[in-house]
C-alpha cells in the first residue's frame, strides 16, 4: 500500500509547479507555481467543451445505466425456470469481460459506412443515412451511452441479485397470503430491502460523474466526433503525452479528483439526510 | 546475548553476499574485457518507432555490418503507439540507452539538450572518433549545430537545394495517385481544376459504384489527426498548399499565412461540395492509418493524395493481383494561374534524429557506429546491399541483381538493404541504382520535376510550458476542429463563417506571439542555411 498508494501522492505536487520529464523523481528542481495550471484549466478555450462532453456523457451513463441493473435484477430474480435463469445471466455477464479494444474494434466495423449496425438502424429510420455513424458529432454521446450499457448491465446487476437473494422468503410468503400481487411484492418488499445496496450503488456513481471511460472513448474518439468525446480523460493524456505537459495534466487530473472527492460526499451526506443510508 | 548472535549471523550473511556481489562484478567485468578481445562492441539504441520489426543481424546487411566491425547492436523499439510513453519513461527514470533515434521535431528532444541528457557528438568524436568529421555532411552538422556550439544530433534523409534540384534519386513523397482503369474509363479528366476535379470524383463514382473489394471510396487522404496534428488531414493542408503553389515566406522573408490563402480556400471550397456529395464519404473523416493501408491494398480508393512513401508495400501489393488496374500519378490540384506545384522535397532536418544518450554504457562504441554508418563503404551497404548479392558494378553504375529483384516484387525484406538507414545515408550519397519497383515507379516518377526544397520552413516544437508551446498547442487543436468543419459545412457561406471565426478565434489565442517565434526561427534557418557549402 505504501509503494502503490500513498507514494504516488507524494507526486501530486507536481500539479503544482513547473515540472519536465527530465527531472525524474528529482521534484526538488521544479519551481513552485502554486494554482496557475488549475486556473489555466480554468480559463482555457478547451474547458466548456470538456466538461460539457464529460459531465454530459456521465450523466447519461448514470441516467440510463443505473436503474436498468436495478430492473433487470427484478426481472431476472422472478423468473423460476433456473437453468434459463443461468442462461440470461450467462449471457448479459459475457460482455463484461470483453476489453474495450476488442468491443470498439467490433463497433467500428459495424457503425462504418454501410456498416451491420448502420444499416439496421438506418432501415429502422433511426438515421438518415448509411454512412459512419462514428464520423458524426451528434451521434458520440448516444454510441458511448449505449455501448457501455450493453457491456456492463447484466455485470452490475449482480449485485442486487445477490442483495435480493439475501431476503428473508418469509416475508413473502406472508405477503403472498395477504394477498398482494407480483408488483407490490417488488414494491413493498424487495426495492425497500435492497436500498441500502441502491444508494451505496448510486453515491459511489455520483462520485463517478467526472470521470468517463477513458478506454472506451480513447478507442472510439476520431477528429470528427472529437467536439463530442474530447472528456477530461482524453484531455489530460493528450496534454501529457502529446505535448509534455505532465505538471499541467497532472493538475488537471488533480482538480477532477477534488471534485469527485466532494461530489462523493456530497451525494453521501445528502442521502444520510434523506434516506438514512449511506456509506460512512 | 542471544541479539548479539542474531546480529552477528546478519553481519556474516551481509558480508557474504556482498562478496558474492563483487564476484559477479569481477565476472561480469571480465566477460566484458573478453567481450572485448573478440571485437563484439555492444551498442544498445532506441528506435522511437513501434512499427520497426526487423532484428539486428537476422538480414544480409546487419550479418555483413557485425562481421566487419563487430557492433551488436539491441535494437529497443517501443509497443505499438507506445514511442512517447516508453521514451518519456526512459527520460524520467534517466535510463536512456546509448543511441536514440526520434523525430527531428520531437518535443523530448530539446527536452534532452537543456536537461544535459545527451553528449555532444562533437565531444565525443573528438575524443573517440575523428573520422566523424570527414564522414558526416558538413551541412548537417552546420544544421544542428545549437547556440552553445555544440552538435546534440545528426539527422537521416536529410537534403540540399542541389540535389533535390539534379539528384534522379531524391524526390517529394508527396503526390496525387489514380487507379489507372478508372481514370482511363472515365477519359483521363483534367484534374488540375477544382471543376474537373470534382467532376472526375463524380463520374468515378457514378461509373464504379462498388470495385472488387467493396464500395468505390472517390478520394482517400491521410487520416485525420484527432491527436493535436497541426495538419487536421496533412492531404488536405501541407499537401495541397504544396500543389496550388502557395509560398511559406513572403518576398521580403516573413511568415506567409498559408492557411487564409484564396487560392487554398477555393480548393478547400470544392472537397466542401464533394464531402457534401459523399465524394469524400464520412469513413475518411473516421478511418485510421491501418484502415487506410487495408482499403488501398484493396484498391478501394479511385484517387489519393497522399505521401506515397508510407504505402509502397500495399501499393505493390495490389499491383502485383492487378497490373493493369495500377495506381499511376497525374498532375494534381494547381492554382488559378497554372503555376508548378512546388512539393515538398526533404529539408536539411530530414526525417529522424539520432543522438547519443550521456547515461549511456557504451559511448565510445556508440560514436564510432555512428562514424561507422555514415562512412561511404557503409552507406552503400545500408542503401544499395552486397555486391554479387544484391547489386553488381559497371563502372559506376550500380546494377541490381535479378535475385533481389525477385525479393523486392514479393515485399521480401530479409535483404535488410534500405532497412536500417534512419542514422544519415543522405540519399544521394551513393548514386544508386534504381532497385525501385515498377509499381512505385508509376507512382513517384511523376513529381520529380515539381520537388521543392523545404530548406527553412520547418520549425522545431517550443519547449514545453513557454507561452509560444501553450499558445501553438491551443492553435493545433483549433485548427483540428476548424479543417473539418470546414469540409461538413452546408454551404459556402457557412464556409466563410466558419473560416472568419476561426481567424478571429486564432488572434485571440495568441497567433501573433507564435507568429513572430516563429519568424525568429525562420530567420536563424535561413541564416543558417546561408552557411551551407553548397
Amino acid at each position: 500500500m505504501l509503494v502503490f498508494n500513498l507514494y504516488p501522492v507524494y507526486f501530486a505536487q507536481i500539479g503544482f509547479k513547473e515540472y519536465n520529464v527530465t527531472m525524474g523523481t528529482n521534484l526538488s528542481l521544479a519551481h513552485w507555481v502554486g494554482l496557475s495550471y488549475i486556473k489555466e484549466f480554468l480559463n482555457s478555450p478547451d474547458f466548456s467543451n470538456v466538461m460539457i462532453n464529460t459531465i454530459g456523457i456521465s450523466f447519461f451513463k448514470l441516467l440510463v445505466g443505473f436503474p436498468i441493473p436495478i430492473i433487470f435484477a427484478l426481472l431476472l430474480n422472478e423468473i423460476k425456470q433456473s437453468r434459463f435463469k443461468k442462461f440470461i445471466q450467462t449471457v448479459t455477464y459475457l460482455p463484461h469481460f470483453l476489453s474495450w479494444i476488442i468491443v470498439a474494434g467490433i463497433m467500428l466495423i459495424w457503425l462504418a459506412d454501410s456498416g451491420l449496425l448502420t444499416k439496421a438502424l438506418y432501415h429502422m429510420h433511426i438515421v438518415d443515412d448509411t454512412s459512419n455513424m462514428l464520423a458524426n458529432a451528434n451521434y458520440f454521446w448516444a454510441i458511448s451511452v449505449i455501448s457501455e450499457l450493453w457491456k456492463e448491465f447484466g455485470w452490475n446487476s449482480i449485485i442486487y441479485l445477490a442483495a435480493i437473494a439475501g431476503i428473508d422468503m418469509e416475508l413473502f410468503e406472508a405477503a403472498r397470503i395477504d394477498g398482494a400481487g407480483k408488483f407490490r411484492q417488488i414494491w413493498n418488499i424487495t426495492l425497500p430491502s435492497i436500498a441500502p445496496t441502491v444508494v451505496l450503488m448510486l453515491i459511489l456513481s455520483i462520485s463517478g460523474l467526472f470521470g468517463s471511460n477513458f478506454d472506451q472513448i480513447f478507442v472510439l474518439r476520431n477528429a470528427v466526433n472529437a467536439p463530442a468525446s474530447n472528456v477530461i480523460d482524453i484531455y489530460v493524456y493528450q496534454q501529457s503525452f502529446m505535448y509534455n505537459r505532465f505538471d499541467y495534466a497532472t493538475a488537471v487530473g488533480l482538480f477532477r479528483s477534488l471534485v469527485s472527492a466532494i461530489l462523493l460526499v456530497g451525494a453521501n451526506a445528502f442521502a444520510r439526510r434523506s434516506t438514512g443510508n449511506s456509506i460512512f | 546475548m542471544k541479539k548479539r548472535i542474531i546480529s552477528l549471523c546478519i553481519a556474516v550473511a551481509l558480508a557474504i553476499s556482498m562478496f558474492a556481489g563483487c564476484a559477479n562484478k569481477n565476472d561480469k567485468k571480465s566477460a566484458a574485457s573478453s567481450e572485448q578481445a573478440n571485437a563484439e562492441k555492444p551498442v544498445d539504441w532506441y528506435l522511437n518507432l513501434s512499427w520497426f520489426s526487423s532484428k539486428w543481424g537476422d538480414d544480409w546487411v546487419t550479418q555483413k555490418i557485425i562481421k566487419d566491425t563487430g557492433f551488436k547492436v539491441n535494437v529497443i523499439v517501443p509497443p505499438a503507439g507506445g514511442e512517447n510513453q516508453k521514451l518519456t519513461t526512459m527520460i524520467a527514470s534517466g535510463t536512456l540507452p546509448d543511441l536514440i533515434t526520434l523525430g527531428w521535431s520531437d518535443t523530448n528532444l530539446n527536452q534532452m539538450i537543456s536537461a544535459k541528457m545527451l553528449t555532444p557528438l562533437n565531444k565525443l568524436a573528438d575524443k573517440y572518433a575523428p573520422d566523424f568529421y570527414k564522414n558526416a555532411d558538413k551541412d548537417v552538422l552546420i544544421w544542428n549545430t545549437k547556440d552553445d556550439g555544440n552538435v546534440y544530433g545528426y539527422n537521416c534523409y536529410t537534403t540540399n537545394p542541389e540535389a533535390v534540384k539534379n539528384d534522379p534519386n531524391v524526390f517529394s513523397n508527396y503526390d496525387m495517385w489514380v487507379r489507372k482503369d478508372i481514370y482511363e474509363a472515365i477519359g483521363k479528366p483534367d484534374m488540375a481544376t477544382t471543376e474537373g476535379f470534382l467532376k472526375a470524383l463524380r463520374d468515378a463514382k457514378a461509373k464504379y459504384p462498388t470495385v472488387e473489394n467493396g464500395t468505390l471510396i472517390p478520394l482517400g487522404v491521410k487520416p485525420f489527426g484527432a491527436d493535436g496534428d497541426e495538419n487536421g488531414s496533412l492531404s488536405l493542408c501541407r499537401e495541397l498548399m504544396d500543389f496550388l503553389a502557395i509560398p511559406y515566406q513572403t518576398s521580403d522573408g516573413k511568415i506567409y499565412d498559408r492557411y487564409t490563402d484564396p487560392e487554398y480556400l477555393r480548393w478547400l471550397k470544392m472537397f466542401r461540395q464533394a464531402t457534401q456529395e459523399k465524394l469524400i464519404p464520412p469513413d475518411d473523416f473516421a478511418d485510421n492509418g491501418d484502415k487506410v493501408c487495408t482499403n488501398l491494398q484493396n484498391g478501394r480508393y479511385f484517387c489519393m493524395i497522399d505521401q506515397w512513401t508510407d504505402y509502397t508495400g500495399q501499393i505493390q501489393t495490389w499491383y502485383a493481383s492487378n497490373p493493369d488496374k495500377a495506381y499511376i500519378a497525374i498532375p494534381g490540384p494547381k492554382n488559378i494561374s497554372g503555376a508548378e506545384p512546388t512539393l515538398s522535397a526533404g529539408s536539411p532536418n530530414g526525417w529522424l534524429t539520432t543522438v547519443i544518450s550521456a547515461t549511456g554504457k557504451h559511448q565510445e562504441n556508440a560514436i564510432k557506429f555512428m562514424t561507422y554508418m555514415l562512412s561511404p563503404e557503409a552507406t552503400e551497404l545500408q542503401i544499395a546491399g552486397i555486391e554479387g548479392k544484391t547489386f553488381t558494378k559497371q563502372g559506376d553504375k550500380y546494377i541490381i541483381t535479378q535475385e533481389y529483384k525477385d525479393m523486392l516484387a514479393k515485399n521480401d525484406v530479409s535483404s535488410g538493404v534500405g532497412q536500417w538507414a534512419y542514422f544519415c545515408t543522405n540519399p544521394q550519397s551513393v548514386d544508386y541504382i534504381d532497385n525501385i519497383l515498377p509499381s512505385t515507379k508509376l507512382i513517384r516518377d511523376w513529381n520529380k520535376p515539381y520537388s521543392f526544397y523545404n530548406g527553412a520552413f520547418e520549425f522545431v516544437p517550443f519547449e514545453a510550458n513557454t507561452p509560444e508551446a501553450k499558445n501553438q498547442v491551443s492553435l493545433y487543436s483549433l485548427w483540428d476542429k476548424t479543417l473539418p468543419s470546414l469540409l461538413h459545412a452546408k454551404s459556402d457561406a457557412d464556409f466563410d463563417k466558419i473560416m472568419s471565426d476561426y481567424v478571429a478565434k486564432r488572434k485571440t489565442l495568441g497567433y501573433d506571439t507564435v507568429n513572430a517565434a516563429l519568424q525568429k526561427q525562420l530567420d536563424s534557418n535561413n541564416a543558417k542555411i546561408a552557411k551551407f557549402a553548397k
